[in-house]
């Protein structure tokens, strides 16, 4: 069976479903970034799905710009992880609840 | 065929790989591994959409660059997991698979509605009455956007000017009303031809060789790509240029020893 803009938009959403539980049930903080990633990337897989399927390349450009965000988003977050770890010895995001520095 | 059999293979990779991201106890470096197989399966899919640029930018940007500022923060705190390493089923981890899982059948669900409707124009009129006239939207309610923007709707919104046009009801050169609005259309302004025309040079047609030389289809290519990066998104990617300035130096700030 060929594949149709169907599946790619199924496929998209089962993999960002999994990236919601791991958001969900992980508490550990670098894992919770992995599954943000996760998550970035099902969207990425639906704006290339939709570009290729409406044969127009404005989803490419945001699957791109996206990208880039992530990289900033990952640098940024991994300082402030390594920042927590620093000053709470953790980086469980359960016990980090203090907002005393 | 080759296409379908990729697929199925990519898809089922990257779900595996997504679930052991999530699922894998004890040492994070294993979920790293893991989500680092995920992007190299997904880069695999973009290929299978003909984004053969993203593909490669996904495997260089997500699983070479981002993919080792996590292994090294993860070594460098060497996290051991110690209320992680056998999971505790507590009551959220059950909300949490609910909520997820009802998340997913709420967008698959809404997936196949939508591909029961009709999608184009030939659809609508197959399945409209013969005879019956079609009554396509024609406009979007974003300025600017037309949505389906099809003989039918094209007709259903242009179809009286241009009869009155062809009864020679009246000509836009004349400066009239144009019917059923209040907007005046001015005269023609005649075409001087002493003057000399200069055409820019993007407006000329590419030189023969040129053409020739070009990929026949180029969608999902650099070249494309980069011609909508530096005009219509050009503001965007400055900008872009901006945040990942920003994000250089907020990270060198925040990771400082003392804040």
């Amino acid at each position: 069976m060929e594949p149709t803009l169907f599946h790619y938009l199924a496929l998209a959403a089962i993999i960002f479903s999994i990236g919601l539980l791991g958001v969900l049930i992980r508490r550990n903080a670098i894992r919770l970034f992995m599954s943000i990633e996760l998550m970035l990337n099902a969207v990425n897989l639906t704006f290339i799905a939709f570009s290729k399927f409406r044969v127009d390349m404005d989803g490419h450009i945001f699957a791109f710009f996206i990208m880039a965000v992530a990289a900033a988003e990952a640098a940024v977050g991994l300082a402030l992880i390594l920042h927590l770890f620093r000053h709470f010895k953790t980086v469980n995001i359960d016990d980090a609840s203090s907002l005393h520095l | 065929m080759w296409e379908t059999v990729f697929f199925w293979i990519f898809a089922a990779g990257a779900v595996l790989s997504s679930l052991a991201v999530v699922l894998i106890p004890r040492n994070a470096i294993y979920n790293a591994l893991a989500l680092i197989l995920d992007f190299f399966f997904l880069a695999g899919i973009y290929g299978l959409l003909s984004a053969h640029f993203l593909a490669v930018t996904q495997v260089l940007v997500y699983g070479g660059a981002i993919m080792v500022v996590f292994m090294f923060i993860i070594m460098l705190l060497n996290v051991k997991d110690a209320n992680e390493g056998a999971i505790r089923i507590q009551v959220h981890h059950f909300l949490a698979v609910a909520a997820a899982f009802s998340f997913l059948g709420l967008v698959l669900g809404s997936l196949a509605s939508l591909q029961s409707t009709p999608q184009d124009a030939s659809q609508i009129a197959a399945e409209a009455a013969p005879g019956q006239p079609i009554v396509v939207q024609a406009s979007s309610s974003v300025p600017g956007l037309y949505s389906s923007l099809n003989e039918a709707g094209l007709n259903q919104r242009y179809g009286e000017v241009i009869q009155s046009y062809a009864e020679e009801e009246w000509r836009p050169a004349d400066g009239q009303h144009l019917p059923g609005s209040d907007r005046i259309y001015p005269k023609y302004r005649e075409f001087d031809r002493s003057q000399k025309v200069v055409v820019p040079p993007a407006l000329l047609p590419a030189p023969e060789s040129h053409v020739a030389d070009r990929d026949p289809d180029p969608f999902g290519t650099i070249e494309p790509l980069s011609i909508l990066l530096v005009n219509r998104f050009v503001i965007s990617f400055e900008l872009t240029a901006i945040l990942l300035l920003a994000a250089v130096i907020g990270a060198f700030i925040i990771a400082k020893k003392r804040l």
